[in-house]
C-alpha cells in the first residue's frame, strides 16, 4: 500500500475527491484580487448616486442590485478567467497534469468551484432584494423586479464565471479573456439586434427597458431556463475541451445546446 | 524489478526527431540521463512521467502500460515528477501549493493530507518558509518546492528533470542529499548536464545523444572507458579531442595519448567527452 492509499483510504468516492477539489477552486476564486474590486466600486457608485434621498429601502434595493448585477458579472468573468488560466500562466500545468486527477475532472471541479459560489452569491442577493421588496412600501413599482427576474441573477453571475473558464480553456493565451468578453458582448448585440443587448454583463433583465424597449425581451422564467442552459453549455464545452474528448463534447453538448437554443427561441415574445 | 522499461521509443515533433528508437531500463536506485542540450533527455523523461506518448515503441512503468487510461491513472498514483521548467501558482504559499497538489493526488482526508504535506516540507527543508508566498522565494527554494510536491505520497517512481539546474554549490549539495535519500527503496530517474551530480548520485547512467542511447551502465563502467586516454602535459596536445589548462598550470588532455604520455586516472567527465567525440561508439553494459 502506498502512502497515497494510506492517506486516501481504499479508493475514496469520486464525489468526495471532487468535493475537496471544488472547495479548493472556490477558495482560489474567492481570494482572487480582481474580485476585491467589487466592494470599492459599489461603495463609490452608491455613495455618489442613491444616498441623495437618504438610506431608505429603495437605496438598499438599488445597492444590492448594483453590487450583484451591475458590475459583478464583468469583474467575475475576468477573475474566473485568471483563476482558470493560472496553472498555464504560471507554467505549473505539466506538473499538475501527471496526477491521478484527470484534466477533465479538474476542469469540472473548476467549473463547479467557480459557478456554485457565484450562483449562491446571486441567490443571496436576489433573496435580499426580495426581502427588501416584501418589507418596504416606498419603492417605486417600476424599480421592482419580479421573482422570475430575480431568479435570473444567480445564473448571470455563474454564467459570467463559466464564460471566464470557457475562455481560459479555448483561448489559452494572453488576451483570451478580452477576446471572450468582446465576443460575448458582440454576440448579444448580434443575436438581439441591439447594442444595449450586448451589455448583458450589466444585467438587463427581461423587464428592464432601455429607450422603451427591453434589451433582453422575453418571458422571465423561460429566460432563467435559457441562462441555465447557457451555463450547462459553457461547462460541457470547458470540460471536454481536449481533442480526445470531442466525441463526448458532441454527444453531451449537442443535446444541451439544442435544448438551450429551443428555450431561447421559446422565451421570445 | 525493472520499474521503467522503454523499448524502441521514437518521438517526433514535426520534422524534428527528438527520440530515435531509444531503449532504457531503470530499477530501484538513482538512474541518471546524461547528454548535451537537445539530446532528447527531457522528451524521454516526459515520456516516463506519462506526459508524452511515443510515436513508436513501448513504455512500461511499474509493470503497466501508460497508454491505457486506467493504467495511466494507476501509474500516476505512484509517480512523482519535477519538470525542467517547473512553475508554480505564485500567489500560493508553499504549504497551499503542496496541499493543492496533494488534493490532485486524491488525498481527501484533510488531517492525513496536511500531515503528509508537512512531512515533505520538513524533508526538503522548507519548514521555515512554508507560510511564505512562492513568488517571494529564491530559485533554489522554488526547486525545493518542486521536489517536495514530487515526493508527496512517497511515490514508487520519481522523475526529476535537471533538478540541480540553477542552484548554487551549497544548494546542489543539499539537493544531492535529498535525492540520494529519495532513491533509497524506490526508482529515481533524473537528467543532468552535471557529471559531478551523476557521479555522486547515480547507480546507473544512460548517455543520450541525438535521440539515441550512446551508453548504458554504471558510472564506473563509463569512467573505465577513458582509462589510458587522459594525460597531463605542459602544453595542449594536438592528439587531444579536448584539453584545458588546470589551476596548477599544466594541461589536462583527453584523447589518444602520444607515446610516453603521463597518464592520469580519468573522471566521468573525461569519459563523457570521449564518448561524445566518437560518434560511432555505442556501448551498453549489463
Amino acid at each position: 500500500m502506498t502512502v497515497v492509499e494510506s492517506v486516501t483510504g481504499p479508493r475514496t468516492a469520486i464525489s468526495r475527491r471532487l468535493a475537496t477539489l471544488i472547495g479548493r477552486e472556490a477558495r482560489h476564486l474567492a481570494r482572487h484580487p480582481v474580485l476585491w474590486l467589487i466592494p470599492p466600486i459599489v461603495v463609490v457608485t452608491t455613495s455618489l448616486d442613491g444616498a441623495s434621498a437618504g438610506r431608505n429601502a429603495s437605496y438598499w434595493y438599488g445597492t444590492v442590485f448594483v453590487a450583484a448585477a451591475f458590475f459583478a458579472p464583468l469583474i467575475v468573468l475576468f477573475a474566473a478567467n485568471l483563476v482558470a488560466s493560472s496553472a498555464r500562466r504560471s507554467r505549473a500545468e505539466e506538473m499538475l497534469s501527471v496526477t491521478p486527477t484527470t484534466d477533465t475532472r479538474r476542469t469540472l471541479a473548476m467549473c463547479l468551484g467557480i459557478a456554485l459560489p457565484l450562483a449562491g452569491t446571486g441567490a443571496i442577493a436576489a433573496g435580499a432584494m426580495a426581502l427588501i421588496d416584501s418589507r418596504a412600501t416606498n419603492i417605486q413599482a417600476d424599480e421592482l423586479l419580479t421573482t422570475g427576474e430575480l431568479a435570473q441573477l444567480p445564473f448571470v453571475l455563474a454564467g459570467a464565471g463559466l464564460l471566464g473558464v470557457l475562455g481560459a480553456r479555448w483561448l489559452p493565451f494572453t488576451g483570451g479573456a478580452l477576446i471572450t468578453f468582446v465576443a460575448a458582448t458582440l454576440g448579444g448585440t448580434v443575436v438581439f439586434g441591439r447594442f444595449d443587448s450586448g451589455i448583458w454583463w450589466m444585467w438587463w433583465s427581461t423587464s428592464t427597458t432601455f429607450e422603451g424597449v427591453p434589451p433582453v425581451p422575453g418571458e422571465p422564467w423561460l429566460h432563467v431556463a435559457y441562462l441555465a442552459g447557457l451555463c450547462a453549455c459553457a461547462t460541457v464545452a470547458a470540460v471536454y475541451r481536449d481533442r480526445t474528448q470531442w466525441t463526448r463534447l458532441a454527444l453531451v453538448g449537442g443535446p444541451i445546446l439544442a435544448a438551450t437554443l429551443a428555450v431561447g427561441w421559446l422565451q421570445l415574445p | 524489478m525493472t520499474t521503467v522499461r522503454v523499448t524502441g521509443a521514437t518521438k517526433n515533433f514535426g520534422r524534428t526527431r527528438a527520440l530515435d528508437s531509444i531503449d532504457l531500463e531503470a530499477g530501484q536506485g538513482v538512474t541518471g540521463l546524461l547528454g548535451p542540450n537537445g539530446a532528447g533527455k527531457t522528451t524521454l523523461l516526459r515520456m516516463i512521467a506519462t506526459v508524452l506518448a511515443p510515436d513508436r515503441g513501448t513504455v512500461t512503468l511499474l509493470g503497466r502500460d501508460p497508454s491505457r487510461p486506467d493504467d495511466r491513472t494507476w501509474i500516476r498514483e505512484r509517480l512523482g515528477y519535477l519538470p525542467q521548467d517547473a512553475g508554480f501558482h505564485r500567489g500560493f504559499t508553499v504549504f497551499e501549493f503542496i496541499d493543492y497538489v496533494a488534493i490532485l493526488k486524491e488525498m481527501t482526508d484533510r488531517r492525513a493530507r496536511h500531515d503528509e504535506v508537512r512531512r515533505v516540507i520538513t524533508l526538503t527543508g522548507l519548514a521555515p518558509v512554508s507560510a511564505k508566498r512562492i513568488r517571494a522565494l529564491s530559485g533554489g527554494m522554488r526547486r525545493r518546492v518542486g521536489l517536495a510536491q514530487a515526493l508527496l505520497g512517497d511515490p514508487d517512481l520519481l522523475v526529476l528533470d535537471e533538478p540541480t539546474v540553477g542552484l548554487d554549490p551549497e544548494q546542489r549539495l543539499r539537493f544531492r542529499e535529498m535525492i540520494s535519500h529519495a532513491g533509497e527503496g524506490r526508482a529515481v530517474v533524473l537528467s543532468s548536464h552535471q557529471t559531478e551530480d551523476i557521479t555522486a548520485l547515480c547507480t546507473r547512467i544512460a548517455v543520450i545523444h541525438q535521440g539515441r542511447t550512446r551508453f548504458t551502465g554504471t558510472p564506473a563502467e563509463l569512467t573505465a572507458q577513458a582509462t589510458g586516454r587522459v594525460w597531463t602535459d605542459t602544453q595542449r596536445s594536438p592528439a587531444a579531442i579536448a584539453a584545458w589548462r588546470t589551476g596548477d598550470g599544466i594541461y589536462r588532455n583527453v584523447g589518444d595519448p602520444p607515446a610516453g604520455a603521463e597518464l592520469i586516472p580519468p573522471t566521468l567527465e573525461d569519459a563523457y567527452l570521449l564518448l561524445m567525440g566518437e560518434p560511432e561508439l555505442e556501448v551498453t553494459h549489463s
